[in-house]
């Protein structure tokens, strides 16, 4: 990607900005930096400045645009809607052509390109997890065939914080009788990494491999614990397959197999992951599984739906900058705490990690669970 | 002193982190809300009214200006350094530093967000009542600069009349409190004077803010309208009537059009306009206010009436106003907000001309605007990247302006004179009346270094900055 | 030296025409100011006049005061020199009086009492009745005052709780200023935000700054119903609950004020009857539409109750109109059987009322003085009059200790005290504006740009200027 090209892309779009300012009260990024270079306007301001040859790409507008967490509240705030996301993905683009971009990136390109994974790690440690399911024969989850496949995402696979999660959706659907299986080691990341990190060359490489899988299995339905997994087989693979959040599946489950689940006792408030929210558009599954464990009181965040603010760990910042993607978690977690619930469920890892590692970073007392573990609590049995 | 200079000197004040240079950066506080652009030499964002003193003081020793900035949601390029200097960006004193339900005020630091300190009110029933339409990014620090306004402000008055007093730091450095909490201090009525000077008398690092309770009911309406006459006519109507609404919103075809496209308010496409009305304060007689209003809207041949039963459809009546500047952004890269004041019976009059220049520019213009205290919006779309189009629409906003100043008006209700409009300020002033302000502006800043080049058209009658 | 004089009596005559420039000693020992004779009392009849009177006394350096109807002429320190007084009740031309727009503009002799009757009528016009309207504030004197002087002495009452300050009404201001040139600033609208707010500066400037010739005002629809609730209370204890508890409520009176037993004697007599001293009463204004004014009247009755009122009363219609009138000529009635008389005016923080009040209440007890007292509840302000006989002399020296005593407690509180009347040997003794604050360099750095040659009102506004 160069100014022209980024000229032909968004030259138009980014125009369209009158710098009213109204995306700043939504920008998470803002809210702690509290400068312009870290706002929606600052964004756009930016990518103008460097088409109409204002500005040349500097080390300081690589911190400025790698900082942002894609997560598009801006736009929602926007009047003409802005698509400053995908516009500063495409900067990104950009600024790794001109040299401009944080180590990271490289070395997570080259894991992606190697192991296939954003992990150091060999791709056949994806199914690590598997170690939370000793009961559960191992066959039952690697199929050649079946009808669902769950598409666990590297993040689950790889960092421990978050393998409950895929464990806990397995035991849910093992239990639902769901037909279902992974991948495991055949599963290659998604590549949605990669279009944050403005490296998506090799990220048809990916699409090919794992489409191809799909064909073998014979499925007819992907499910998805990863939003921004979810989200980029949505739009960018477009499969001609079902695609379906946890949620959406957790929601058709509870409705076809009404499982007598146990009743839970908790006030809960909800925190709508950015890329399965606002850029996905699933709201209300998750909040109907919710609803439908007995006891569970739902109170929402001042902040929900649409208007649901990044917990801090979207747009990579949290490989970039961890410190300032800490800060933003911060800053989310009280708003959780102002509710006045006993624990703030996601139905995303990342969100987990993101909330969880801060509160226990800064000592703060918070009980944070993604949807699947709620439920799989909630089912008798498991 | 070069540049590198002032900026290690600012830094020994503030802490570096927030001590702005890189091109990038000077770029980002080159521009506000409006069109107006021009870049600075340093941004600083201090965290205190010390450091706030010191770069002011800093300033004046070496004749540098000193430009005050908030969320940059200026409309008349008030926060634009057409001169360079030292941007001052408020965001980080946003703290709200005292609710004093007793003396019924709240202090506040300037970058606070007006919605932000509204919503924490409300939860304790007590409302800060200047509403401008940016309330949500908008700064009080800003509201006060320049005397914001808003569609509450037809009853309860615009940002000068909640203020009771400002910490504020003066052109050498020194930090002074006008007003406070107690009232009728003798003396001038310095804080009056400070509300609206856009940071050219004085940096504001405090600020004591009135509070109401909240009202105990609310009642909206909507009233659509086939000519732009009746509903203007109704406006005076009401009014004439003894009843004077919290607000009385009025918008025309084109933005009723744009609105119904983009967000689906219910409005039909062939109404001429919409006016929203509503009452609040003590629930009595309240009902047979609104009949009043009725009849009113009756006699001015109103064509649908709509009536809010509850919150969720006072929201919705409320949902296309609120979204108009959003739906009409659809339909051009670019709009400019044009803002004057007439009386409110000169309104059709002056709506019929702002159309007419609108056709003889060749430049879109639709009306959104608080038709209670005669306080015009014109909208013109445009691109902005289109030079002789910025031309035409730059000829058109002037135009606008005389037309207001020649209904015996005024060039400017709520977004301030800035650097937009001061070639238009000797349609509505004489030189004399120019000087008694340019001796306002030399008591408090005799060098012209707060915010300099701005409101006033001619020379200070000063050492110029270099 | 005679010459001169007799050449600036024939400029002035020449100017303003020879019948409206007195020199006759009765005349000018009419309008001395704080027994400071003028060399003569001018009467311009037009703002062109005006201008030409200033421009004059400006090039003959001639020290500049300006009269209305003289009600406020006791404010502010001692002249340090005088020469021209200039009246302007001959400015009394009411330039637009707009029901629609609900704004008014007239010059500055217009009195108050004149205008506000013919503005409270209702019109009929094309066969609909349009409803009066009112200025919405209720100044002191206000058979007497001017507008001008209300507005140059920033004049408030009862009503300020409800309906804001002049502060909040006016709109656009011409004044004379120091060269005589005409200056036009506000205008009609509301909202206006076109250059500085200079309205503000010459609102409460008293004449320091320029003379006030014509001013635009914010009026408003008159109110559907009106009222006054009146209690009476065993002491300040109970008054003050009753106050605390109306404004817990979401109700909106128009004015709440607290009167000692002798201020309401003397404005509601037939009340007040056999009331014993100690007594605190409180005066709530209802005004509004009619089921508003009457739900607060009801709620309000049924709190004063419940506080411990002794004894409580309802005026409605001449009978709540008179007892307004009377609490605004208060002043001026007292000041004819008491010559003598010294009033202070207190502001402080809202909420600190009560200890102000007490302190005031048990200071002046000891004195021995009658004196009434009556507070702006929920504003933060307080008049004390000591209705001085003439010839006591002591009086001077007990009153001066206890206003040191309030000003200091004021002033330690947030606010101030200023002498609003009393006799030059008073004035001398202590700070008439009271206390000036830190914002004092601002306010000579103004009246220095403004008034550089200082011929505005010299000596008389806060710290001399």
């Amino acid at each position: 990607m160069n100014i022209i090209q980024l000229r032909k892309l968004f030259y138009e779009e980014v125009a369209k900005c009158n710098k009213c300012g109204f995306c700043l009260p939504s920008c998470p990024l803002y809210y702690v930096q509290k400068v312009e270079s870290a706002s929606p306007r600052g964004m756009n301001a930016i990518t103008r400045a460097v088409i109409e040859g204002r500005l040349k790409w500097s080390p300081e507008i690589e911190r400025s645009i790698f900082s942002c967490l894609g997560c598009g509240a801006c736009t929602v705030a926007c009047f003409p809607s802005v698509k400053t996301r995908e516009m500063v993905f495409q900067d990104r683009e950009c600024l790794v052509h001109e040299g401009l971009y944080p180590k990271v990136v490289d070395r997570l390109a080259s894991y992606i390109q190697e192991n296939h994974n954003i992990s150091d790690e060999d791709n056949e440690e994806r199914g690590d997890w598997r170690e939370f399911l000793k009961d559960l024969p191992e066959n039952n989850l690697e199929k050649d065939h079946a009808e669902v496949i769950y598409f666990v995402g590297c993040v689950s696979s790889f960092f421990p914080m978050a393998q409950k999660i895929p464990a806990n959706m397995a035991r849910i659907m093992e239990r639902c009788r769901v037909d279902f299986t992974i991948l495991g080691g055949e599963e290659w990341c998604c590549g949605f990494p990669l279009i944050g990190a403005g490296v998506p060359e090799n990220i048809k490489a990916l699409m090919d491999h794992n489409l191809e899988k799909v064909k073998e299995v014979g499925a007819k339905k992907i499910v998805f614990t990863c939003p921004s997994c979810y989200h980029i087989w949505k739009t960018f693979y477009e499969p001609d397959v079902e695609i379906l959040s946890s949620s959406e599946l957790l929601q058709q489950l509870l409705l076809e197999h009404p499982v007598s689940l146990k009743e839970i006792n908790a006030t809960v408030t909800y925190h709508d992951p950015c890329d399965l929210g606002r850029n996905s558009g699933v709201f209300e599954p998750p909040r109907e599984v919710l609803k439908a464990i007995p006891g569970i009181h739902l109170v929402e965040l001042p902040n929900n739906r649409q208007l649901a603010m990044c917990c801090g760990g979207g747009g990579n910042l949290e490989m970039v900058d961890p410190e300032l993607s800490g800060k933003v978690a911060q800053i989310k977690i009280e708003e959780i705490l102002k509710t006045g619930a006993d624990m703030v469920v996601s139905s995303c890892q990342q969100c987990l990690r993101t909330i969880s590692t801060r509160a226990r970073r800064q000592k703060i007392d918070l009980v944070v669970k993604d949807l699947t573990d709620l439920v799989a609590e909630a089912i008798p049995t498991l | 002193m070069d540049t590198q200079e002032l900026i290690d000197r600012i830094k020994k004040i503030v802490e570096p982190d927030y001590v702005l240079s890189s091109e990038m950066d000077l770029t980002l506080y080159s521009y506000d809300a409006s069109l107006e652009r021009d870049r600075p030499e340093v941004v600083v964002l201090p965290s205190s009214t010390e450091e706030v003193s010191g770069v002011v003081a800093l300033a004046y020793r070496e004749k540098i200006p000193v430009v005050a900035r908030g969320s940059g949601t200026n409309l008349s390029g008030g926060t634009i350094p057409t001169k360079g200097g030292i941007v001052v960006h408020f965001s980080r004193m946003n703290r709200i530093l005292e609710i004093d339900i007793p003396n019924r005020t709240v202090t506040v630091e300037p970058g606070v967000i007006t919605l932000d300190l509204q919503n924490h009110l409300l939860n304790q029933g007590l409302v800060y009542a200047p509403d401008p339409a940016s309330q949500k990014v908008s700064t009080l620090g800003g509201n006060l600069g320049e005397n914001s306004g808003g569609p509450h402000c037809l009853k309860y008055g615009v940002t000068t009349n909640h203020v009771l007093g400002a910490e504020v730091v003066l052109y050498d450095g020194t930090v002074v409190w006008t007003g406070g909490k107690s009232q009728d201090h003798p003396g001038y009525d310095l804080t009056g004077l400070l509300v609206g000077s856009e940071g050219t008398l004085g940096l504001v690092t405090k600020i004591i803010l009135k509070i109401l309770r909240a009202p105990e009911a609310i009642k909206t309406i909507l009233a659509l309208y086939d000519t732009i006459e009746d509903a203007s006519n109704t406006v005076s109507a009401i009014i004439a009537e003894g009843i004077v609404p919290a607000t009385l919103e009025m918008m025309d075809n084109l933005i009723m059009t744009a609105v119904e496209e983009s967000i689906h308010a219910g409005y039909p496409l062939d109404a001429a306009a919409v006016l929203i009305i509503e009452l609040d304060g003590m629930s009595d007689g309240m009902d047979r206010q609104a009949r009043k209003i009725l009849e009113v809207c009756k006699r001015h041949h109103v064509r649908e009436i709509q009536l809010a039963k509850d919150d969720a459809e006072r929201e919705r009546l409320w949902a296309g106003r609120k979204g108009a500047f959003g739906a009409v952004a659809r339909l051009r890269p670019s709009y400019m907000v044009c803002d004057g004041t007439v009386a409110r019976t000169k309104l059709p009059q002056v709506l019929s001309r702002v159309l007419e220049t609108g056709k003889k520019y060749g430049v879109l213009i639709g009306n959104v605007f608080h038709a209670g205290d005669g306080n015009l919006h014109p909208l013109i779309l445009f691109d902005e990247r289109d030079e002789a189009e910025l031309e035409r629409v730059r000829k058109a906003a002037s135009e606008i302006l005389k037309i207001c100043a020649d209904a015996g008006g005024t060039i400017s209700g709520e977004h301030g004179i800035g650097v937009e409009k001061i070639k238009e300020m000797p349609l509505i002033f004489s030189d004399s009346d120019l000087e008694a302000m340019r001796q306002v502006k030399r008591a408090f800043d005799p060098e012209d270094i707060l915010n300099p080049g701005k409101i006033l058209p001619g020379t200070l009658g000063v050492p110029q900055n270099g | 030296m005679a010459n001169s004089t007799t050449h600036r009596l024939e400029s002035l005559k020449g100017i303003v025409g020879p019948e409206y420039i007195k020199t006759d000693p009765e005349t000018l020992s009419t309008y001395a100011v704080d027994s400071v004779m003028p060399w003569a009392v001018v009467f311009p009849g037009d703002p062109g006049q005006l201008s030409e009177v200033v421009r004059l006394a400006c090039e003959e350096k001639l020290a500049l005061v300006p009269w209305g109807s003289g009600s406020k002429m006791a404010m502010g320190a001692l002249p340090s020199c005088l020469d021209l007084v200039i009246c302007t009740r001959r400015l009394n031309r009411i330039l637009d009086m707009d029901k629609a727009n609900l704004t008014l503009t007239v010059q500055a002799g217009v009195r108050f009492k004149e205008i506000q009757s013919s503005l409270v009528l209702q019109e009929k016009r094309n066969d609909r009745e349009r409803k009066g309207c009112f200025i919405p504030i209720s100044p002191p004197c206000r058979h007497s005052a001017t507008l001008g002087g209300i507005i140059a002495a920033n004049s408030s009452g009862p009503t300020r709780l409800l309906y804001g300050l002049p502060r909040d009404i006016v709109l656009g201001v011409h004044y004379v200023g120091p060269n005589g040139e005409i200056i036009r600033m506000g205008g009609k609208t509301v909202k206006n935000v076109s250059g500085y707010d200079m309205c503000k500066l010459m609102i409460g400037s008293h004449g320091s700054l320029g003379i006030l010739c014509e001013m635009t005002l914010r009026l408003l629809p008159l109110p559907e119903s009106a009222g006054t609730f009146l209690s009476v209370f065993a002491g300040l204890s109970e008054a003050s609950r009753f106050v605390d508890r109306v404004f817990e409520t979401s109700l909106l009176p128009a004015a709440v004020e607290i009167l000692n037993s002798m201020a309401f004697e003397l404005m509601a007599p037939d009340v007040a009857a056999g009331l014993r001293t100690g007594r605190f009463a409180v005066a709530a204004a209802l005004e509004g539409f009619q089921e508003a004014v009457d739900r607060m009247e009801s709620e309000i009755r049924e709190m004063a109750l419940e506080s411990g009122a002794e004894k409580d009363s309802y005026l409605q219609d001449h009978q709540h109109h008179d007892f307004w009138n009377h609490y605004s000529n208060l002043v001026p009635g007292l000041s004819e059987c008491y010559p003598d008389l010294v009033s202070l005016k207190l502001n402080y923080p809202i909420s600190t009322y009560i200890e102000v009040i007490e302190l005031a209440d048990s200071l002046i007890s000891d004195t021995q003085l009658d004196y009434a007292l009556l507070a702006h509840a929920g504003s933060g302000i307080a008049q004390i009059h000591f209705l001085v006989d003439q010839g006591d002399t002591k009086a001077t020296d007990r009153i001066a200790l206890v206003a040191e005593r309030l000003l200091d407690r004021c002033k330690r509180i947030g606010g101030n005290l200023v002498i609003e009347r009393a006799k030059p040997e008073l004035k001398q003794r202590l700070p008439v504006w009271g206390l000036p604050r830190e914002d004092m360099i601002l306010i000579r750095r103004i009246k220095k740009e403004m008034d550089p040659l200082g011929l505005f009102c010299p000596g008389r506004f806060i710290r001399g200027i």
